[in-house]
């Protein structure tokens, strides 16, 4: 009946290749002539591009579902002994099939960015609607032409398929690519509204308005997939850690630094008329990072864990990406006259100037991450080829961050336009002594709770900026307590003196009913505000990474060993089996220092029927909201019953988790309709009851997952702890990496292959001999090359790597000074009618009858 | 010179705009529960082509001219002036600086000169808008006043958008119905 089910599905998408090709036109022509018959025959263009879409994906879907191995995606991604989920979330799981995804969200963006826009935006839509359908027919013509997942296999139908990488059989991945594809493609939509916004010469207000919630729904799914990435790292890979600064989680999170910029810059725009030109170029840049993203993730031109298969799609990327670039420049150019800034800044002590800076912050960190990730391929071409590893990154980009941090929380504090002198003194005084006054406790006490203030730090390079940075580093625990204590002072301040006014002028309202009403009347302020407290919380997980602590062990049943405060008893292995593999577990019973149990963690090696040479590490782990108790089984004899362990006691990490949810619960409150004229009272509640509900449930979903990713199991390959016997071994393993071919930017203190153990038992051995941590450097460049290392060496053209950047920043730095300065200097912009007098009119009433209304 | 809502075939792809997805997923999912997951993608796949068509068939009869479009619709696809979107700007002005004041961000005298001035150029572009819309409101009223002397009130239709009057939505050429 289906015999020709692989055409079908390649007809079909030619069918939307034509129809998004016969949508562009109409759209055109409606934005030419204005005529409403022809934008609205656009529209029914776009929703029925959409169904082809729609239907691509589920004649994709129907192969899968049916084993249809004659199909080359299917019989790659998929076998006969998957379940039906695994079967869904293979149509994301490889490359071709990931594109089609991609088409497919981006279609459903387009058909609620269409549904939404009738009634408004008449002269934006066409052009809306017709970049959409732009951006959908180069991933066609991807499709069509270099990665269709209809392709047939030249050796017909297999009895079976490959099957899914089991490292990709979880809970996880089932969600993950999803959640972050949803920010991506995302930001298609707000970067339509530029573009016409650019070709219609409307660059007021009227596009940010329409592209915000689009930009802060993009961010917060760009946020919950960073963060799932996070959880499937921490709890599938076995290492312990959460963030490795692999090229793919660069390319994922560089477009939610730009959306974060252009969410606090777009205020500015709304209320001065100015960073017109900057929000624009904002937009277009995050547009252009998420196919970046893409591209790096299928081009294989950077080493990555994440990438697929090496294929020449990347060429199309490159000429798509400088369209891009050339469009979005082009009409930047056209426009420029019209981009000029309406307003004036009244004073550098405003909320203003505060996003200007804040904007540089979170431009450098992306500029920063952006040319540390590509400087590998850009030092093949001047220089000698380099790896950048985690080791670099942590380095220069965690002291940034903290950089943006302060600025987070320094920023409500100001007021728009003016703030008095002695507003500001007031507003900084309570949250400096909250601040001070928690760093003093945490260097008075910190090492007496495990959590010392002040902690030993690698040095990266030799010399001066080597020390300034290590010196840095040993004091980052510090700094990130006195700001995470700054952050919540200053948003509980907001919340209380908001609160307070409105008691003020509202007597009758309680507490909770003053809370009610101030954030549900101010929904993107004190949203906003939610959103900072869930960072600030993500932030104390951070820090907690300072204080891990890593141990290997073996025992025998019966056998105990303490880690930190906490004692572990080895139980005992078991074995059980299912149809697609064998499971070893080995159970430890772990109780604290007072001898109260914590649970009993069980670890496992699986078995896999299809890759019996390659058993696989699952992570068992029990939480606390102090520390995360993290156990990889190392090995499990059965004939002596000694297993290996290695055990990671993560402090804080929960709180990372605990962030996210916050964050999410914030952007619901953010994202939440405004209110309608003549809605109820009772209305209102009910929408906020419903946006309550709806942010825990995310939430609730985000909360669920450790335990649902930890029963469902899952695979490491050779990501996993190894233990570090002494500072020097600390300071050497994560600046080296792994050379064994299958894992090229693992450092040797993460990963567990064979070849990584003799490079730690050479290195050990130079140690015993009194080697100098340069020694070994030296040794193992000469052996490997200057690939191997995880910082580049600080010498010659390779010192482009951190210079570039902070030479930009630096840069910027003064230029925004500059601007600032020119814009104070300007003046106080005239208003037209002078200030008003005399006696309250109608115009009175009626502006503040608006007033009220208004949701700011 | 018949409403576009009388029309049945148009009433019932209005409708069915709604219903039709719903009873795909319905169907899709009885099959589902019956003949299998591979039965239930097939549904949806047969109620996404059809929509796909309707919504490309739409389009092409609008084209074509076969197809009108409501005069509701063509008022919802009016845009803000600019004037709007000023006034827009200003009252967000204005809201900040009342909360900035009772936060104590700003001292009284600024936030009393501010606001004056804020005030006064939101109350000149609310004239300025009520200046804009007075002819239209005037040619809206002749209308209106006209209409009533040809018909009662109680016996007044939906608004005609295919007549050939001058309410005629914009940029399109008067469409008269056979």
């Amino acid at each position: 009946m289906f015999e020709s089910l692989p055409e079908f599905g390649t007809g079909v998408l030619y069918a939307v290749l034509v129809s998004a090709a016969y949508t562009f036109a109409v759209s055109l022509v409606a934005g030419r002539n204005r005529s409403p018959r022809t934008l609205e025959a656009a529209r029914l263009g776009a929703y029925g591009t959409i169904g082809l879409v729609g239907l691509a994906l589920l004649v994709l879907a129907y192969a899968f579902v049916t084993h249809d191995f004659r199909i080359r995606y299917v019989a790659r991604y998929s076998d006969r002994s998957m379940p039906l989920p695994y079967l869904f979330a293979s149509l994301w799981g490889g490359q071709d099939g990931s594109l089609l995804w991609w088409s497919f969200l981006l279609s459903g963006y387009t058909g609620a960015c269409v549904a939404w826009m009738k009634g408004r935006y008449r002269e934006l839509q066409p052009y809306v609607i017709a970049t959409l359908m732009s951006i959908l027919g180069f991933f066609l013509v991807l499709m069509l032409f270099a990665a269709n997942p209809f392709w047939t296999s030249f050796s017909g139908a297999r009895p079976d398929g490959e099957g899914l990488n089991p490292l990709l059989q979880n809970f996880y991945m089932a969600i993950h690519p999803p959640s972050l594809y949803t920010g991506f493609v995302g930001c298609a939509v707000p970067f339509a509204f530029a573009v016409a916004a650019l070709v219609t010469g409307r660059l007021d207000s009227e596009w940010i308005g329409a592209s915000r919630k689009w930009m802060l729904f993009a961010w917060l799914f760009l946020s919950i997939g960073n963060g799932l990435g996070m959880l499937w790292a921490y709890e599938e890979l076995g290492w312990g850690g959460y963030w490795a600064w692999d090229p793919v989680e660069n390319a994922a999170c560089l477009p939610w630094f730009t959306a974060s910029a252009y969410l606090h810059s777009i205020m500015v725009q709304e209320r001065r008329g100015m960073l017109k030109i900057w929000n624009v170029a904002l937009v277009c840049t995050t547009f252009f990072l998420t196919i970046f993203g893409t591209f790096l993730t299928r081009s294989g031109m950077i080493a990555s864990v994440h990438s697929f298969a090496q294929s020449d799609i990347g060429k199309y990327f490159v000429v798509y990406m400088g369209l891009i670039v050339a469009a979005s420049a082009g009409l930047i150019v056209w426009r420029l006259p019209q981009l000029r800034a309406e307003g004036r800044i009244e004073t550098v002590l405003s909320r203003e100037a505060a996003y200007v800076f804040n904007n540089w912050a979170l431009l450098g960190i992306a500029t920063f991450i952006s040319v540390a990730t590509v400087f590998p391929k850009i030092s093949e071409l001047w220089a000698e080829p380099v790896t950048v590893g985690p080791a670099f990154y942590n380095r220069w980009v965690v002291p940034a961050g903290l950089a943006v941090f302060a600025l987070m929380g320094a920023g409500p504090l100001f007021g728009y336009r003016k703030t008095s002198r002695s507003a500001l003194i007031k507003a900084f005084r309570l949250p400096t002594a909250v601040a001070v006054g928690f760093a003093v406790a945490h260097l008075a006490l910190g090492g007496f709770f495990g959590f010392p203030a002040i902690v030993a730090s690698p040095e990266i390079y030799p010399g001066a900026l080597g020390t300034l940075l290590r010196g840095l580093g040993s004091l980052l625990p510090l700094i990130s307590t006195f700001l995470c204590a700054f952050n919540f002072a200053v948003i509980t301040q907001e919340f209380v003196r908001g609160i307070q006014a409105r008691r003020a002028s509202q007597q009758e309202e309680g507490i909770g009913e003053a809370l009610f009403r101030l954030v549900s009347k101010g929904r993107r302020r004190y949203g906003g505000y939610i959103v900072h407290a869930g960072i600030a919380l993500m932030f104390v997980g951070f820090t907690g990474k300072a204080w891990g602590v890593d141990k290997e062990t073996a025992l025998r049943p019966g056998e105990t060993f303490e880690v930190g405060s906490y004692r572990f008893t080895y139980k005992g292995s078991r074995m059980e089996v299912d149809p697609g593999k064998r499971m070893v577990f080995a159970d430890l019973q772990v109780d604290r220092a007072d001898g109260s149990s914590l649970g009993v963690a069980s670890p496992a090696k699986f078995i896999y029927r299809k890759m019996p040479e390659q058993p696989t590490s699952e992570v068992s782990m029990l939480h606390t909201l102090r520390d995360d108790i993290y156990v990889v089984l190392g090995s499990a004899n059965p004939q002596t019953k000694v297993a290996t362990f290695q055990i990671h006691i993560n402090p804080l990490v929960s709180y990372i988790w605990l962030g996210l949810i916050i964050v999410i619960f914030g952007s619901a409150v953010c994202l939440w309709p405004d209110l309608a004229l003549g809605e109820s009272g009772a209305w209102a509640y009910a929408r906020a009851a419903g946006s309550f509900t709806a942010s825990i449930f995310l939430a609730l979903l985000i909360a669920s997952t450790p335990a649902r990713a930890f029963a469902q199991g899952s695979s490491s390959l050779h990501a996993g702890t190894v233990e570090m016997r002494s500072s020097q071994e600390r300071e050497v393993f994560p600046m080296l990496l792994c050379q064994c071919g299958a894992c090229a930017r693992l450092p040797l203190d993460n990963c567990v292959c064979s070849t990584a153990d003799e490079e730690r038992s050479h290195i050990r051995a130079m140690m015993s001999a009194g080697s100098s941590n340069q020694q070994i450097f030296e040794d193992y460049v000469a052996r490997h090359g200057t690939a191997s290392l995880a910082v580049p060496p600080n010498k010659g053209k390779l010192s482009a790597i951190w210079a570039v950047p902070v030479a930009g920043v630096l840069m910027a730095g003064v230029g925004v000074l500059m601007l600032l300065r020119r814009w104070k200097n300007a003046g106080t912009p005239a208003l037209a009618g002078g200030p008003a007098a005399g006696i309250p009119d109608d115009y009175d009433r009626r502006l503040d009858e608006e007033l009220e209304r208004l949701d700011g | 010179m018949a409403d576009t809502k009388e029309n049945p075939l148009d009433l019932i792809l209005e409708r069915s705009s709604i219903l039709a997805p719903a009873a795909v997923f319905l169907g899709a999912a009885a099959l589902g529960a019956f003949r299998g997951p591979g039965a239930a993608v097939l549904a949806l796949a047969g109620g996404t082509l059809l929509g796909a068509v309707a919504g490309l068939w739409g389009s092409l009869r609008i084209l074509a001219g076969d197809a009108p479009i409501s005069l509701h619709e063509a008022i919802d696809l009016g845009a803000p002036s600019e004037l709007q979107e000023r006034k827009q700007k200003i009252l967000l002005a204005l809201k900040d600086l009342q909360r900035e004041h009772s936060l104590g961000k700003i001292s009284d005298e600024d936030f009393k000169e501010l606001s004056a001035r804020y005030r006064a150029e939101a109350k000149q572009l609310l004239r300025d808008m009520d200046e804009d819309l007075a002819p239209a409101r005037q040619k809206a009223e002749a209308l209106l006043a006209a209409r009533l002397q040809v018909a009662p009130a109680s016996a007044l239709p939906e608004a005609d958008p295919s007549s050939p009057s001058e309410d005629q939505p914009d940029g399109d050429p008067p469409r008269r119905e056979p």
